[in-house]
């Protein structure tokens, strides 16, 4: 075992050198935006990974500090893949909406991270622990940094509170591409939330929980309320679940923002339909057959439906 | 004439599914990633696409090893960007685990070259 890690820090040592990777990022505080020196997530829970899951411990780590609880071997079934003996990336997310968070991937900057570290976001990371050409993909969270001392914390490994030198880290997190993503509860904004990003990020939430989509679509909508997307998107979770109350005022709320929105005329107009409504319904559907667009075939068939009958 | 019909049987069957696997908000509403989206009349060719995908995908998790039911749920829980890029190359995306053998043994091997050649 010791000549074994000897070995490896031989080899590593020597061939790093020769190994070309991303330039290094810029870990300053932004002197026009500043946040604190350092931050941490104590209470972030610590999963000792299992042979080769660090995937699903990351994941439970994530989750557990967005007050999501699961547990590791659970999540395994989600993300692990026997023959790779590891987990990708699209899975990782994917299973982070199963359990009903928003996961949302950051910009691959040091920028991103140490913002979302400071509003206590734990950040997944995808990190090559070896060389380009001979690569150990790992995942692990970020809880904390330390600008003074050049530090990031994390959960890695079998590791519950790992310091590492942030150029250490940097060039092992710059190998992945600078991967990164926060898996956040539907109440909370990542603090570096993008209105196309966010709502994107919601959207592929609303298919796999969409009573978890349906409160990330109202935290998107108070920071932008007239995005059309989340909006729409309000109005289909509510007529999913039987509540065309609450869909009818989105869809209104929809055609008021946006009267050159089609698809917003063209709901708006079944859920008149539905709830009984003709004379409304006949208007919004000529509305939105007016307005025409690619889904114009369908704003014909809603129309015939409600004039049909 | 003939050959033609013959080929287009199974892009029937294959429409069809991809009626039945549409999520379906039962009547015509626009569904949220639609307005999002601004594909337009190649929606239809789009579907069979994205069902040709999810298919190779559950296909390819199975063959690394994921049983059939877990399979069909993870790749229901996958966006239709994700399924894309796994469609394209799951066996290229780097998967985040531990070191396996194979890497141990090659590890070990460069290194001892590395010290012989010293």
């Amino acid at each position: 075992m010791k000549l074994r890690a000897a070995c490896l820090s031989v080899a590593a040592a020597l061939l790093l050198a020769a190994c070309a990777s991303l330039p290094s990022g810029d870990w300053g505080n932004p002197p026009g935006d500043p946040f604190p020196a350092w931050a941490e997530r104590t209470d972030a829970p610590f999963h000792p990974q299992e042979e080769y899951q660090c995937g699903p411990a990351a994941l439970a780590t994530a989750l557990g500090s967005a007050g999501i609880r699961r547990a590791p071997e659970d999540l395994v079934n989600e993300v692990y893949i026997p023959a790779r003996q590891g987990s990708l990336q699209p899975e990782m997310l994917a299973a982070a909406r199963r359990s009903g968070a928003v996961a949302y991937p950051l910009a691959p900057e040091p920028l991103a991270l140490l913002k979302e570290l400071a509003a206590g976001h734990p950040v997944v990371v995808l990190q090559n622990l070896l060389l380009d050409w001979m690569p150990q993909w790992h995942y692990a969270v970020v809880v904390g940094y330390d600008l003074r001392s050049r530090e990031l914390v994390l959960r890695s490994g079998r590791e519950q509170r790992l310091v590492m030198d942030i150029d250490a880290f940097d060039r092992s997190w710059a190998k992945s591409g600078r991967w990164a993503f926060v898996a956040l509860p539907p109440d909370r904004l990542p603090a570096t939330a993008a209105e196309a990003e966010y709502v994107s990020a919601v959207m592929a939430l609303e298919r796999v929980a969409p009573a978890a989509a349906e409160g990330a679509y109202r935290t998107a909508l108070g920071t932008w309320p007239h995005n059309l997307v989340a909006r729409m998107g309000l109005g289909n979770v509510a007529y999913g679940r039987g509540d065309s109350e609450a869909a009818e005022a989105a869809f209104r709320r929809a055609v008021a923002d946006h009267p050159e929105s089609g698809d917003a005329w063209n709901n708006l107009a079944q859920i008149l339909h539905e709830r009984g409504q003709a004379q409304a319904a006949r208007q919004a559907a000529e509305r939105a057959v007016a307005t025409g667009g690619p889904r114009l075939p369908t704003y014909r068939r809603t129309l015939e439906s409600i004039a049909g009958r | 004439m003939k050959k033609n019909s013959a080929r287009l049987a199974p892009i029937a069957l294959l429409a069809l599914a991809v009626g039945f696997h549409t999520p379906a908000l039962h009547a015509e509403l626009v569904t949220t990633p639609d307005v999002a989206s601004h594909e337009s009349a190649d929606a239809d060719r789009a579907k069979v696409q994205r069902f040709l995908e999810q298919a190779t995908v559950k296909e390819r998790l199975q063959a690394m090893g994921v049983d059939g039911i877990a399979a069909a749920d993870r790749v229901a829980a996958l966006d239709q960007q994700e399924i894309h890029a796994l469609a394209q190359r799951i066996d290229s995306m780097p998967a985040g685990g531990n070191i396996t053998t194979m890497e141990w043994i090659l590890i070990v091997l460069i290194a001892i070259l590395v010290v012989v050649a010293l």
